[in-house]
């Protein structure tokens, strides 16, 4: 079994990485247009608060300007950048049969997809997250010091941490259900919402605002945004640590609890 | 020519019902993709309303024209995803899986309308109109109003479809890819939801004239809520007439360019 245990075996999984960066690579006129697509919308959200800031003739709302709102949609591009997508791909694993063979080779199913995912967050961070933030520092001028830089990365890591759980435990409906396609989905919208993806979260109506702070999804939204803004202090995110830790650590239960039921219904279809 | 027309009809009719009936084979997907839909409605509900509970929203705009354009950008990308698969037609071209169908006396905007339909797009375009009607109510838009909403979201329709085709047959013969047409398909839908004027003074131009999709969201909705009159109304009909032909004929320029098999 020792093969099997994490930090054994690791260079199987550093060779399938290095196998997907080249399969990535291989379609670079892709890579431009989803560059172009990404900061699409950030650009039409930028138009659209332009225009409801000159409307309503103020320089804040709930003490959020345009220049900090311009900002955190910008940043939200990065963050979906860099965000775990494993549900689709678990989905496309037990409809094509793919989980099937994974449990077959000598390495784990759900180490195989986390390497593919984290493989394609560091393609993805290169190739669009860190255009995307050299524009925004050299265009809309973000005033980064070392400090906002850390807890940038810290809140990011965060995110990645808590939306992989999330992501996981999305994947394992599909091995009870067909299609997961509208769940994920669904998933997402609330995400956004709750998380801070439509609106920032101190701009959202106090009851909404109240049920957004007790869930996990301001972490995977909000906070990584809000920190270039200024909108949230260092002191407010470090408050936050214990939460998001009791998040993940609840996530990860879940994920283990349920996985081994799982492992024991797997019925690959193969369609 | 009407023999041609009323067999395309009944391929489509029929493709439908197949399509009604795969879907519903498996229940349980149907009524989550069905849940998925109506939530996202229910939360670009929840969007203008809290847009418009913190500012004065958009100049020229009130909260009930603002729910109209975005109940109408709901139904018409949930037209064009019922009428035409971006994603499947997609990769039916690059693995030559037209081949086929081609080789059937059908006609080849047929072959790309005839394909898998989404019947939740049906219950989102009938969300969209719920919320287009409460927003009309709300405005106090009357049947002119409608008449010319109608009018000008018919041709809006018609554009909106042949523009993607177009943008697939591009895609296709300049990189031979195409896997991120969904995404301009949603962008597009995104940009339009918003009254073109945000735009500035270029928005509304590129939105007519380059990517004419502001004659399917945004001039119906001022057509409807008396921004523009029957004049303005009338031009656009016909200038929407000249772009749904330009369109066709490019599209089927384009389409010479399909190669069989895996071209």
């Amino acid at each position: 079994m020792k093969e099997y245990a994490i930090g054994f075996g690791i260079n199987r999984y550093l060779s399938y990485s290095r196998l997907l960066i080249k399969s990535s690579f291989a379609y670079k006129t892709d890579f431009a247009i989803k560059l172009l697509l990404r900061i699409a919308n950030p650009i039409i959200m930028l138009f659209v608060w332009t225009a409801i800031y000159s409307a309503t003739h103020t320089s804040a709302i709930n003490n959020f300007s345009l220049y900090q709102i311009s900002i955190y949609f910008f940043i939200i591009a990065v963050v979906n950048s860099v965000a775990p997508s494993v549900s689709w791909a678990m989905a496309g694993d037990v409809r094509s049969g793919g989980v099937f063979t994974s449990l077959t080779r000598p390495i784990r199913y759900v180490s195989n997809v986390f390497t593919a995912d984290a493989t394609g967050m560091l393609v993805d961070t290169l190739t669009l997250g860190l255009p995307i933030f050299i524009l925004l520092y050299f265009f809309l001028h973000l005033n980064l010091t070392l400090l906002s830089a850390s807890l940038f990365l810290l809140s990011m890591g965060m995110m990645y941490a808590i939306a992989m759980m999330i992501e996981f435990l999305l994947g394992f409906f599909s091995f009870f259900t067909t299609d997961i396609g509208g769940i994920i989905n669904m998933a997402y919208f609330i995400i956004s919402f709750f998380g801070g993806g439509f609106v920032p979260l101190n701009l959202l109506p106090p009851s909404i605002a109240h049920i957004s702070s007790v869930l996990p999804f301001q972490f995977m939204i909000y906070f990584p945004a809000s920190i270039l803004t200024g909108a949230v202090s260092p002191s407010q995110l470090f408050s936050m640590f214990p939460l998001a830790a009791l998040w993940f650590v609840a996530l990860l239960a879940a994920n283990f609890v349920i996985w081994s039921r799982v492992r024991r219904h797997i019925d690959a279809v193969g369609v | 020519m009407f023999d041609d027309l009323g067999r395309d009809l009944r391929l489509f009719y029929l493709s439908q019902i197949y399509s009604f009936k795969g879907e519903l084979t498996y229940r349980v997907s149907f009524a989550l993709w069905s849940i998925n839909t109506f939530v996202g409605i229910f939360l670009s509900y929840l969007f203008i309303t809290i847009m418009y509970s913190l500012s004065a929203g958009i100049a020229g705009w009130s909260y009930y024209d603002m729910l109209m354009l975005s109940a109408t950008t709901i139904i018409i990308s949930n037209v064009v995803q019922y009428v035409i698969n971006v994603y499947s037609t997609g990769r039916m071209l690059l693995v030559g899986g037209l081949d086929i169908y081609l080789t059937k006396p059908i006609s080849t905007l047929m072959i790309f309308f005839g394909g898998p339909k989404s019947v939740t797009s049906l219950g989102g375009a009938i969300g969209g109109i719920v919320l287009f009607a409460y927003g009309a109510s709300g405005a106090g838009v009357g049947l002119w109003g409608i008449a010319g909403f109608a009018l000008l979201f018919a041709l809006g329709s018609i554009i909106f479809i042949l523009f993607m085709l177009v943008m697939l047959m591009s895609a296709y013969k300049l990189f031979r890819g195409g896997g991120w047409m969904n995404w301009i398909m949603s962008i597009l839908g995104n940009a339009t939801k918003y009254p073109l004027s945000v735009y500035g003074t270029i928005g509304p131009l590129i939105f007519t004239f380059f990517i004419p999709l502001g004659i399917a969201t945004y001039y119906p909705v001022e057509a409807a809520t008396g921004k523009i009159g029957a004049l303005q109304i009338a031009a656009l009909a016909l200038f929407s007439v000249v772009v749904i032909v330009t369109l066709r004929k490019t599209f089927y320029l384009l389409f010479r360019s399909y190669e069989s098999g895996m071209g």
